[in-house]
């Protein structure tokens, strides 16, 4: 731990910070001033510039790099790819005066950034929980993409209130020399599709979070070059110009709304009477036509022009700054004019909820418990003198290789350093002590970009990374000081790891520092799942390629330093059966004296995702489970109520026993056995050992001994797995593949070239959508997992550069065919998993399992 | 009596003077069995002769317990066989001899093959059908390598014909040193160190093999503490046995090994159809490797001690070892005696999260799939609790295991923390052991013997195998 505190890393001292620490620990205590906010976005749509051009105003980094810097791409992979991989989180100190009299007011914007790229949603994921609020970037040449869909989605359903950027303004008056009213639609455009995702996702107890210029909840700008603008700024100006109260001329900035400079009247028709040309919207006239002119006439250095327009507009330029021309001058001019960190952190201070108004209405999501005991009442009030609340929700590494800070949010109470809490991971039940340690708090620090800064105690509302605890912690947990405290609920991904590759060390001497990586590794990212097979092969599982590709180079170059071989990519199946077992197959235990009859059949493609979803899990409440069970999948009311056995694998998959025994005696006794062997079957089915998915398993009967000890775990649990083998054998069994929703930006002449690289690869598309006004179609279509190594680079060659498709995992698809058929294809991919793996390269054989009677 | 093989054992019965003669067959032999007996019975029509067929112990392990319950004093193990005794009963070993090998076409080729490696020692290690092959190859070798100038020292390894009951462990026995002879020790009055100095190395054993070093001379023992460092190992076999593996695990990190074996299926090196691979570990290791993961994450162990396990002695004495190194490491052990471990038994204990198999290479269950949880090797388990480290020698012998780390050296080992975090791959949790040395030993003076009652009564139980009770023996008298 020593090295961490070393790390505090004081690297970026140089720019001293207008803040200090002292100063955020003050704001900190005023839950009403905080702001925690994540910057959410398709990727590359400008998320880290815009970020920059936010820390910029807090100084930490020089005015004059912003843009160009990516502060929160703190990696040295991110600043040469120019992908943000992990996101980062910064917190920032703003004056704020709402002008009502009462003076500048201190605000601590928490702010993260996450990565656009889809392999790393689960980044995305970890960074909404803690805040409360969500700057979603949208390219306004480009428009609404699958990414920005995808994350505005996950952001509420975690009930994280959005509002939005339409960024790269600059391109469509430089490159695209576009005219106002074209901008105009095409901003509404943009605007137009984020509602429509808001309107389809909303939640009811969030109030309307529809996004619009007239409530300032939308702002325009260009992060690269530090300038932005919301219709309530320019609204303050003529405002105060015209006469007018701000609210109405905020009104007239957006939409259908003109001003008759004739008759100095505002309309809402375009063309009134007595007018001969069609009017200029407000918007155009009064915004976009002044930034317009200023920056092309700077642009084609019409310095008379320019001065000019800087006198009226009150622009001063200092010192040196007189003597910039180009594009450094226009860069200047804007940031002075309309700066994008004033723009948009008044916009976030003004418009996004704080901690104490947003966990009103989170609790519910947030917290596990019952919601009125003393942790949900501590979170709900955001009391910081409450009983502590703390949800880690990623972990950082440090610069002490191996070594990670555990990063969260402070939900209720104050956390300290010294202080001991409970830490609870994401398996605690609460009244037991598994997956339960209590242990001291290290250090708590804030996490500032690239460096960190100690800090006493972290009140609620807040984040700040732990030092010490990491040991305790898998990827995620609860830390809290309750005792019978339930958990915070876990993160739901958007994407699932089903990408593979196995790695094998090149020397059998380095397998422990292999291992210890591997488990590293699993600590650092919140989606990898780092496991080992039976061959004693470990497996790496991504969400694509360039996850798993990331993955691997830190597990090279920072966690196991050591060479290894890495396996081609490969993807997890899973197994499942297509219709009703046609006998009912039965396993005698080792003793002869107790058999055990069941029947598999096919579960509903929508009933295995409600499981998977937890709709229908485990966890969800029996009564409406019950409820959904008849009412959506026509099950009897009475199996759905309580003859559910278990869930499996790992206790919460798509697989359930149910029992459809009748008056059977002892039954009751060997239910955890039946359990416990269910468990064991479905993570490692007959097949190629993958996981069962889909599959119920009816117990139709059960004949046991009457003596207790010949029918124990032993006796039982053999037979059991025996018989879900013979049973998922006898339902014709087929394998699930996963497949990858695809989703490819290009021009119409590079389409010939994606239908082909398509077509090659199985793959189908099933949308096509024109984008409007410009030449670039946007194609939507499935892939098999399988099929899609490689697929970019082809894809690439296929259109000369011009596609770039974007994969996230979408569904599970049966494979066609019968695999039990000699020579089939399915026979054959079954037998090759085999090899790979290890086993018997033949298909099971029914008769190792079925016992007769 | 012109069978060599039936005269083999009537000779060694009849030196021995044994009066129950137990014949062990494995399952590929048993349909000679009957024959076998009955010129057993024919030469020696005092004595009574049997037959033990248990399949379970196709794998190479003696039977000792099935022996014991119908009483015989002795055991004649047909077929592939554990080479490691130190049992309660006398073991002669018949092995069935594979007759094919007339010359060495390829010895030359061969020998230029492993040449070409920078060693200066080769060993040669057959498995037991090939054993009588050995002898005759290393002198080809020696004839080839160990001629002029920079020539290797050519060793062999020999399989035991006979065991007697209980003579492995010696009963005084230095790590440092090797075996002191208490029957001469008029110097032990002189200290310890002249009494190091005294003792002579054993006989150097390679995967419980015998070495003997192979020289214009003859054959002579090799007395001596480990291999030297520059060794080259040639297996003689097929691929993927048993005794390949153990080469592989053990010194597949430390020194090349080369297996030499036919290109056909059938291993007929008459034939000259011989090829010589080199052979690699890494798989095995690594294959090995998760069982040591696996014992790290068990809070609770089952320790197994198995009739087929070959030494009983070795294997109780590891058992005490490793529990003493369980308990300081804070986890749980129990200890099963079974005949074999199979998925109903050991099913019954649901809160043991490891098994280790306490009974050498030969017969341990190394490709066990059907078990829900990991059984692991003893040499895995000490790696798990930290009592020693993954070096890429993996230990299989339980002999070797035993020498080649005290106790004192082991307990040094374990980590010193009061609380283990085991994190485990996968998607279970992260778990934390607490160290019992520190929290028990306050514990154990807190609560001191004497104050606890007497037994109110004592009532012995029974003793012996069932087929005779030591009890109802004497009431019987």
């Amino acid at each position: 731990m020593k090295h961490a505190e070393a790390d505090s890393g004081h690297k970026e001292k140089a720019a001293m910070p207008n803040f200090t620490v002292d100063q955020m620990r003050t704001i900190m205590d005023k839950t009403d001033n905080i702001r925690s906010m994540s910057v959410i976005a398709h990727v590359d749509h400008g998320k880290s510039t815009l970020t920059d051009s936010l820390i910029c105003k807090a100084g930490i980094i020089s005015a004059k790099a912003a843009g160009d810097a990516r502060f929160t791409d703190t990696r040295a992979d991110e600043q040469e790819r120019g992908v943000t991989i992990k996101s980062t989180g910064v917190s920032l100190y703003f004056e704020h005066d709402e002008e009502d009299g009462k003076g500048a007011v201190p605000h601590l914007i928490n702010l993260i950034d996450s990565p656009g790229h889809v392999d790393f949603s689960s980044e995305v994921t970890a960074a909404l929980r803690i805040t409360d609020g969500a700057m979603v970037v949208v390219d306004c040449i480009e428009g609404c993409a699958v990414q920005t869909e995808t994350v505005l989605r996950q952001a509420l359903q975690e009930r994280v209130r959005p509002c939005l950027f339409v960024n790269k303004v600059d391109r469509c008056i430089l490159e695209l020399q576009m005219e106002a009213e074209d901008m105009y639609s095409r901003f509404r455009n943009a605007i137009e599709n984020v509602n429509v995702i808001i309107a389809t996702y909303n939640d009811a107890l969030m109030g309307d979070v529809q996004v619009t210029p007239e409530k300032g909840t939308v702002a325009f700008g260009s992060g690269l070059h530090g300038w932005g603008f919301t219709t309530e700024r320019f609204a303050k100006i003529y405002a105060t110009k015209m006469g007018v109260e701000k609210e109405k001329m905020m009104q007239r900035m957006w939409g259908d709304s003109f001003f008759n400079a004739k008759k100095k009247v505002w309309t809402n028709l375009q063309q009134p009477e007595g007018c001969t040309e069609p009017l200029q919207r407000a918007f155009c006239q009064f915004i976009m036509g002044p930034i317009n002119q200023l920056m092309r006439a700077i642009m084609n250095d019409d310095k008379e022009k320019y001065e000019k327009m800087m006198g009226t507009l009150g622009i001063t330029l200092k010192g040196d700054e007189k003597s910039l021309t180009g594009k450094p001058l226009m860069k200047r001019t804007m940031q002075i004019w309309i700066n994008a960190a004033d723009t948009l952190l008044a916009m976030i201070v003004t418009k996004l909820p704080s901690p104490r108004a947003a966990q009103k209405y989170r609790v519910e999501n947030l917290y596990e418990g019952p919601m009125d005991d003393a942790a949900a009442n501590g979170i709900r009030s955001c009391d910081p003198s409450g009983p502590l609340m703390m949800y880690v929700s990623k972990m950082v590494p440090t610069s002490d290789k191996g070594r990670f800070y555990a990063f969260g949010r402070v939900f209720s109470g104050t956390i300290a350093t010294g202080q001991k809490v409970r830490i609870q991971g994401p398996y605690y039940k609460p009244g037991s002590k598994e997956d339960l340690h209590v242990k001291n708090i290290q250090r708590t620090v804030l996490m500032m970009g690239r460096t960190t800064e100690q800090i006493q105690d972290v009140p609620c509302g807040n984040t700040v990374a732990l030092v010490g605890v990491d040991q305790y912690i898998l990827k995620s947990g609860t830390i809290t000081t309750v005792e019978d405290a339930h958990n915070i609920a876990d993160m739901k991904y958007s994407v699932s790891p089903v990408v593979k590759v196995a790695v094998k060390a090149k020397d059998g001497k380095d397998l422990p520092k292999l291992v210890e990586g591997l488990k590293k590794l699993s600590k650092s990212d919140p989606l990898v799942v780092c496991t080992t097979e039976e061959s004693g092969e470990h497996v790496i599982a991504g969400c694509g390629e360039l996850h798993v590709e990331i993955c691997l180079k830190d597990l090279k170059d920072e966690y196991a330093q050591c060479d290894f071989i890495v396996s081609d990519p490969v993807v997890s199946y899973r197994e499942t059966v297509s219709e009703q077992s046609g006998q009912t197959c039965l396993a005698k235990s080792p003793n002869k004296h107790n058999r055990i009859y069941l029947v598999a059949e096919p579960m509903d493609e929508e009933l295995s995702k409600a499981i998977e979803d937890g709709a229908v899990g485990p966890k969800a409440d029996p009564k409406e489970r019950a409820k959904i069970l008849t009412e959506k999948f026509d099950w009897d009311k009475q199996v759905a109520q309580t003859k559910i056995w278990c869930y499996g694998p790992e206790t919460d998959g798509a697989n359930l026993v149910v029992d459809s025994t009748v008056g059977v005696q002892y039954l009751i006794e060997i239910k955890e056995h039946v359990n416990s062997a269910f468990q064991w079957a479905t993570k490692e089915g007959p097949l190629c050992e993958e996981n069962m998915r889909g599959i119920r398993f009816n117990l139709m009967d059960v004949t046991l001994h009457t003596d207790a000890i010949h029918r124990g775990a032993g006796q039982i649990m053999p037979p059991t797995r025996r018989c879900c083998f013979a049973a998922e054998l006898t339902a014709k069994p087929t394998l699930q593949e996963p497949v990858f929703l695809v989703e490819i930006t290009c021009p119409q002449e590079a389409m010939s070239g994606v239908y082909n690289c398509m077509n090659l690869r199985r793959g189908c598309v099933f949308e096509e959508n024109q984008r409007e006004g410009t030449p670039l179609v946007q194609v939507k279509a499935h892939l098999p997992v399988s099929e899609s190594f490689g697929f970019v680079a082809a894809l690439r060659q296929a259109t000369s550069g011009q596609a770039f498709p974007q994969c996230v995992f979408d569904h599970w698809e049966n494979l066609q065919g019968n695999c039990l058929d000699k020579g089939s294809k399915m026979e054959e991919l079954i037998l090759a998993i085999r090899k790979r793996k290890n086993l018997k390269v033949e298909m099971p054989a029914l008769g190792d399992y079925l016992d007769k009677l | 009596m012109a069978d060599p093989q039936t005269k083999r054992i009537v000779d060694w019965v009849t030196q021995h003077g044994f009066d129950r003669i137990a014949l062990q067959f494995p399952d590929a032999m048993l349909p000679d069995a009957p024959y076998v007996v009955a010129r057993v019975q024919k030469a020696l029509p005092e004595k009574r002769a049997f037959i033990l067929g248990d399949s379970s112990f196709g794998g190479g392990g003696v039977d000792e317990v099935g022996a014991l319950h119908y009483g015989a004093d002795c055991i004649v193990r047909f077929g592939h066989a554990e080479q490691q005794r130190g049992g309660d009963l006398p073991v002669l070993f018949v092995f069935g001899e594979q007759k094919d090998l007339e010359s060495f076409n390829d010895i030359a080729i061969i020998a230029s093959t492993i040449r070409a490696q920078d060693a200066s020692c080769l060993v040669v290690i057959c498995d037991l059908a090939y054993q009588h092959f050995g002898g005759p190859l290393a002198e080809a070798f020696l004839h080839e390598l160990g001629q002029g100038e920079g020539r290797w020292r050519i060793l062999m390894t020999e399989s035991f014909e006979e065991a007697s009951a209980g003579e492995i462990l010696p009963r005084w026995h230095d790590w440092r040193w090797g075996t002191v002879d208490f029957a001469e020790n008029w110097w032990a009055a002189l200290g310890t160190l002249t009494r190091a100095a005294a003792a002579r190395p054993n006989q150097l054993k390679v995967c419980g093999r015998a070495v003997t070093s192979v020289t214009e001379r003859g054959r002579q023992p090799c007395y001596e503490h480990s291999l030297p460092d520059d060794t080259t190992i040639l297996y003689v076999g097929l691929p993927a046995s048993t005794l390949e593996s153990c080469v592989l695990l053990r010194f597949g990190g430390v020194c090349p090994v080369w297996r030499l074996c036919s290109q056909a299926e059938e291993f007929k090196l008459s034939q000259g159809s011989t090829k010589v691979d080199r052979i690699f570990s890494n798989s095995l290791l690594q294959k090995r490797y998760r069982y040591v993961e696996a014992a790290k994450g068990a809070a609770t162990v089952g320790i197994l001690l198995v009739a087929a396990g070959g030494p009983t002695t070795l294997g109780r004495a590891l058992a005490q070892r490793l529990e003493i190194l369980l308990t300081k490491g804070g986890r749980k052990h129990y200890r099963f005696v079974v005949g074999q471990p199979t998925q109903e038994k050991l099913g019954n204990f649901p809160e043991v999260e490891c098994y280790v198999l306490l009974c050498g290479p030969e017969q341990f269950t190394w490709d066990v799939q059907d078990l829900m949880v990991p059984i692991c090797t003893p040499f895995e388990l000490e790696v798990a609790l930290g009592a020693r480290r993954w070096t890429g020698e993996y230990i299989t012998d339980l002999e070797e295991l035993l020498l080649s780390a005290p106790m004192t050296h082991l307990l040094s080992a374990l980590p010193a923390e009061s609380e283990v975090v085991v994190q485990s791959l996968g998607k279970s949790h992260i778990k934390s052991i607490t160290n019992a040395s520190t929290a028990a030993s306050s514990q154990l003076h807190s609560a001191p013997s004497a104050s606890r009652p007497p037994p109110a009564s004592i009532t012995p139980g029974l003793h012996g195998v069932p087929w005779k009770y030591s009890q109802e023996e004497s009431s019987a008298a």
